[in-house]
């Protein structure tokens, strides 16, 4: 149950960290037309995201090894 | 309407789904074995024979209750209820197809985008995608024409990626519909409520006979079904955040799939999971979700699909906090 605690923890911090990316982007491009901002809001989500995935699975195989 | 009247409405229409998926699964369960048409259940020490294809039995038991709805609701169904479930149901005989025949993975996304014309042309009046905290945010033509059918067959191909293991998919589709078709009837969408309850129904009556130890797979029939009800309910109750929401445990594991240098062959070059002989899951050396979760502990295959069973109910709860927090 710990190991599904950390885990889901782990992953939710990816979506959180991609969410606040994509709110970031959103509030510094004011500026910009609105159809622009939501793309490039996206688009900053998605790579976040894929980064998050990506340390996600690099501190998974940190434990992994640790525990072996 | 009353409320109440509205609530027992949609609940008979998702128990005659229900009862009826669950009478043709049970049956489908024992004929699709004379038929040929199954799968070897490969988490399981002895490896059983398992009937395929369970998801027919969903889309039967949706059909068995559409006639209740049009005699509750009669000329008051939304033509993007109609528009919604021919989306799904088209999903579903590709799905079909895909499992009589095999299709190739490469056309596969582009029948699935095809599909979702009927609710892309319902649509082509809305233009903007509501966000949290952003707010919404104009598409102009792209949101039918481009937003519907990407929504559409990204949620397909993810629910048919995190799969393979008893229940663990069919249990998904239910926490995320349910989800859905909760936050739909509390926005007042009658056409997402509907179409919610009716495959909620479905896909309860499949769980029973999916859960481990399963007697039937759903198959790409049910996978690609279930990944089609989440997006269009998303996108007929205007949901589409929430309907992401539910969708990230599906994303990630895409998006660990997509790490790997075999990324669409990881499985046949690295092989499948193994199982010692009392029950233990050994991840073969490839990022996916469930691996995740076999890394870091000797799980069974049902503790491995109650622990991804937990993770998506974490996601469905965060869904519905941040979308009744924002209406």
């Amino acid at each position: 149950m710990l190991k599904t605690v950390l885990i889901t923890s782990l992953s939710l911090n990816v979506f959180t960290l991609s969410a606040l990316a994509m709110y970031g982007t959103w509030l510094v491009t004011s500026e910009v037309a609105l159809f622009e901002r939501g793309i490039a809001s996206l688009l900053v989500f998605v790579a976040t995201f894929v980064v998050g995935t990506l340390l996600f699975w690099k501190v998974i195989s940190m434990l992994a090894g640790a525990e072996n | 309407m009353s409320l109440v009247t509205f609530s027992l409405d949609l609940a008979a229409l998702s128990i005659v789904a229900c009862i009826v998926a669950f009478l043709l699964a049970s049956l489908f369960a024992s004929k699709f074995k004379q038929f040929g048409l199954t799968g070897l259940d490969v988490h399981k020490p002895d490896r059983p024979e398992v009937a395929e294809m369970g998801g027919l039995a969903v889309l039967a038991g949706v059909f068995a209750a559409l006639p209740l709805a049009f005699i509750f609701y009669g000329s008051s169904i939304p033509p993007v209820f109609v528009a919604g479930f021919v989306t799904v149901v088209a999903v579903g005989v590709i799905g079909i197809l895909d499992d009589m025949l095999n299709l190739r993975q490469r056309y596969k996304p582009f029948l699935v985008a095809a599909a979702s014309f009927p609710l892309a042309f319902v649509l082509l009046g809305r233009t903007s995608v509501m966000f949290p905290l952003i707010g919404p945010v104009p598409f102009g033509l792209l949101y039918p024409l481009l937003v519907v059918p990407l929504a559409i067959t990204t949620s397909a191909n993810f629910s048919n990626m995190l799969a393979g293991f008893n229940g663990l998919e069919v249990g998904c589709a239910v926490i995320s519909i349910a989800t859905l078709t909760l936050l739909a009837s509390i926005r007042g969408s009658l056409a997402g409520a509907m179409l919610g309850v009716l495959f909620l129904g479905g896909f309860l009556g499949l769980l029973a006979l999916n859960w481990y130890p399963s007697r039937i797979f759903p198959g790409d029939t049910g996978t690609l079904t279930a990944g089609a009800a989440i997006a269009s309910i998303g996108l007929m109750s205007q949901l589409e955040f929430a309907a992401v929401m539910v969708s990230i445990p599906a994303g990630l594991d895409f998006a660990l799939k997509m790490l790997s240098k075999n990324r669409f062959s990881a499985r046949s070059v690295l092989g499948n999971t193994q199982v010692t002989a009392d029950g233990i899951l050994q991840p073969p050396n490839y990022p996916a979700l469930s691996h995740a979760f076999m890394r870091l502990s000797n799980l069974t295959e049902k503790g491995l699909v109650d622990s991804l069973l937990v993770m998506q109910c974490a996601y469905a709860a965060l869904a519905f906090v941040f979308t009744v927090g924002l209406l």
